[in-house]
């Protein structure tokens, strides 16, 4: 018995010395998902955005400048332009975006109107902790949308001014700061918190369908925790027919996410779908197609919504309850056969195995 | 009985106490460091206890005190001052430190107020400590050779469980959890490049079961001891790299493993600190009547208590029916998620909850597949709306957990109002049948 374990104990000090040889077939190149995901799709998605941004003050300083009504409805357009190129970018949501308070600056909803007509007719600081509601696309878009705007008072034209100003001040430094980080996020290898795989499954995979989709776009407007649905709540009250748009966009960049999509080109690159059907075939499981399933099904039944939510929010709220179930059951594979599959690690304290 | 008439040198049991207080005063200000206290203790609105322990509670910001005394009273054993009196502190503290909150429940910390209660009977500062050079204690060189012993069949019993646990299906034959964990790690150097060979886990999984029930025994054995050692060292250092998490445990049982030995350096202690003059001496006459009649009987227990699972029904991994204190150390995967209804009995209004609104991430990944935490929680929720004014609420989990790889499952009855259920030692009926199967110890 001494000689087994101590032959077994110098063969596993021989491999672990000893290896030096070519790269492995049957290894999977983890650093070309992480690489995939910031080139692919992190970077250009912020670069879209930001001209997005752009594309929507140009077309303000028009209005501004001519005064004339199809010119406002320019500004609308290239408004929804650029919160759909927000929906691909806001997933992203730790580096660089979580240290310039990216997500604050551009979509908390439903937004202060109180505090916002406050602000017009007063001072305020859009920095401050407590105007985290008065601004971002939600607070443009009640600039637009609304009724009882008068486009004539020179203090809206200016809050809409440093609203947006602010959001392209944002998104500029995210993505510069990006230059810095990428290096040091796809050098980041392992799985441990802070790994690239760890910030990328416990930031974007698993939070922002929990918490950004399934609960902020379908649980919340829908009722579905207290039965009361709240349809003042859900995205894009005011301009009333882009929820279903936003939504859908949101959902489908975040499954490009999973399938390693390009934000341009929607080609198929390196993909964390392909790592878990890798780990599928180490443990003999069947999760790559689980995932696709729910994917799917998931943005087919976000399409088969009316444009509208706020009115489904109204008559029939239990639409929204569908959709949130089907997301629930996606959050739920992730926690459970997911998180154990990649193995990654979601805090810091010891612990010897479950 | 001639085995409890022999003698023998004092010095390993010495040295076990000086390694024991400087291990446990690094952990704990490793843990210090690290913001722990403040993160695990004082920070979640909730904790959940052990069964019968619920009066254990952390003391808000007084916790940092009783880390402080803990660590005090570590530092007081290594140097063996006031020793009886320290040691008691020490296992007391820590212990209470380990019982504030079962979701942190480790089985190493455990292991320490294991050695903790038993030193607290030991006479371990009568050799190379601060009290035999001041004369505080009566000093000895030899002591019954059971005294030196007690501390190693403690560490046999950790090995030969831990062995044993890892005698079943899923380790064996599918090498799982190790097929799962070990790719993870490949960003090591040198070894990251092997971490995706198919045949490394089944070698990780054997090796690991072979060694943990059979290295105690070439410890004890004196001709195989210094190989045996070797080992020890290269299997907790191999652990240590591959799974970080686990802590300071590769580095307890490498240190506390040295007990083993009889060899002259552990006799350095008694040239620091050498004993007092001859009147503060006694020879061979250390025979406590209480410890000799407690430290029996804590030893049949530490035997016994690990196979209280045999008693249950059901697959202990998926029940988790007597998985703690057992020495079930790494050996399966469980991931789970849970959302909670409050309902309100008269009105049938619900109340979706989120737990992680009331729970850290620790907190919540380890409730969400250990049913009876899974209860703890539904409780606190059931007597928070009581508070809030709900006359009757009922509380129901939608689960699901995955074991080992295996697609997911429910783990509690989703139409079980679990404010109607109790905890306790019996059998839990309120889990739900696992749909497959794990055969072995």
């Amino acid at each position: 018995m001494r000689k087994v374990l101590f032959s077994l104990a110098t063969f596993l000090l021989l491999i672990s010395c000893g290896e030096e040889g070519p790269q492995q077939s049957d290894s999977f190149d983890r650093k070309a998902v992480v690489t995939q995901i910031v080139d692919e799709m992190i970077l250009p998605s912020y670069a879209d955005l930001s001209a997005a941004l752009t594309d929507l003050k140009s077309d303000y300083n028009a209005y501004l400048a001519s005064g004339s009504p199809s010119a406002i409805e320019d500004v609308k357009a290239s408004w929804l332009e650029a919160y759909l190129a927000w929906q691909d970018a806001a997933m992203w949501n730790f580096g660089p975006a979580e240290d310039n308070g990216l997500l604050p600056a551009m979509n908390i909803y439903p937004t202060d109107t109180v505090q916002i007509l406050q602000n017009i007719g007063g001072t305020y600081d859009l920095n401050s902790i407590g105007q985290i509601d008065a601004q971002g696309f939600p607070a443009l878009e009640y600039l637009l949308f609304s009724n009882g705007i008068d486009w004539n008072n020179a203090d809206v034209q200016a809050y809409f001014d440093n609203v947006l100003a602010r959001m392209e001040n944002k998104v500029n430094a995210a993505k510069s700061d990006w230059d810095d980080y990428r290096s040091t996020f796809i050098n980041s290898e392992g799985t441990d918190r802070g790994s690239a795989l760890g910030i990328l499954f416990n930031h974007t995979y698993l939070p922002y369908l929990e918490v950004h989709i399934r609960e902020a776009k379908f649980g919340i407007p829908g009722g579905q925790r207290t039965g009361t649905a709240l349809p003042e709540k859900v995205e894009g009250l005011y301009s009333r027919v882009h929820s279903r748009e936003l939504a859908s966009r949101a959902f489908a960049a975040y499954r490009r996410a999973w399938t390693g999509m390009s934000h341009i080109s929607h080609t198929a690159g390196p993909a964390l779908i392909d790592y878990v059907k890798y780990m599928d075939g180490r443990n003999g499981t069947e999760l790559n197609g689980e995932l696709f399933d729910q994917l799917d099904e998931i943005q087919l039944a976000i399409d088969g919504l009316d444009a509208d939510f706020y009115s489904i929010a109204e008559t029939n709220p239990q639409q929204l309850n569908d959709v949130w179930v089907k997301q629930q059951l996606m959050v739920f594979t992730i926690k459970t056969e997911i998180s154990s599959a990649l193995n990654v690690t979601i805090s810091y304290v010891d612990s010897d195995g479950d | 009985m001639g085995y409890f008439k022999r003698y023998t040198h004092l010095a390993p049991l010495a040295f076990l106490r000086f390694a024991f207080g400087a291990l446990m005063f690094a952990a704990l200000l490793r843990s210090l460091i690290n913001g722990w206290v403040y993160e695990l203790y004082i920070q979640p609105s909730f904790h959940f206890s052990f069964y019968s322990f619920e009066w254990v509670t952390p003391l808000g910001e007084w916790t940092y005190a009783l880390w402080g005394v803990a660590m005090l009273s570590a530092l007081l054993v290594c140097v063996g001052y006031l020793y009886r009196l320290s040691i008691i502190v020490f296992t007391l503290a820590f212990t209470y430190i380990e019982l504030m909150d079962v979701a942190y429940y480790l089985n190493h910390y455990y292991f320490v107020s294991v050695l903790g209660i038993a030193l607290c009977w030991l006479p371990a500062a009568h050799y190379g400590s601060v009290d035999a050079w001041l004369g505080r204690a009566k000093s000895a060189d030899e002591m019954p050779r059971w005294v030196v012993d007690l501390p190693k069949v403690l560490v046999s019993f950790l090995y030969l469980f831990a062995g044993l646990a890892k005698m079943n299906s899923d380790w064996l034959i599918e090498a799982q959890p190790l097929k799962m964990w070990l790719p993870s790690r490949y960003d090591l150097p040198i070894l990251g490049g092997l971490v995706d060979e198919p045949w490394l886990p089944y070698a990780f999984a054997w090796f690991g079961m072979i060694y943990d029930s059979t290295i105690w025994i070439f410890l004890w054995w004196k001709r195989t001891r210094k190989f045996a050692y070797i080992t020890v060292i290269i299997f907790h250092t191999l652990t240590a790299i591959f799974f970080p998490a686990i802590g300071v445990f590769p580095f307890v049982m490498i240190v506390i493993t040295l007990s083993f030995f009889d060899a002259p350096w552990q006799r350095l202690l008694g040239k620091i600190w050498p004993s007092a003059p001859r009147k503060y001496h006694e020879y061979r006459s250390w025979n406590p009547p209480l410890a000799k009649l407690i430290l029996p009987a804590f030893v049949a227990w530490q035997f016994f208590f690990p196979m209280r699972s045999q008693l249950y029904p059901d697959e202990l991994f998926w029940t988790e029916e007597g998985f703690r204190f057992s020495w079930r150390v790494m050996l399966m995967e469980k991931s789970g998620a849970t959302e909670f209804k409050v309902v309100d009995g008269k009105t049938g209004e619900y109340d979706w909850v989120n737990p992680s609104s009331y729970l850290n991430r620790t907190q919540e990944k380890q409730m969400s597949f250990q049913p009876d935490l899974i209860l703890q929680f539904a409780h606190f929720l059931g007597n928070k709306y009581r508070q809030a004014g709900m006359q009757n609420p009922e509380v129901y989990v939608r689960s699901a957990v995955s074991l080992n790889a295996r697609e997911s499952q429910p783990i509690i009855d989703e139409s079980v109002n679990l404010m109607s259920v109790k905890d306790g030692w019996g059998h839990k009926e309120w889990i739900t049948e696992w749909n497959d199967e794990i055969s072995g110890w």
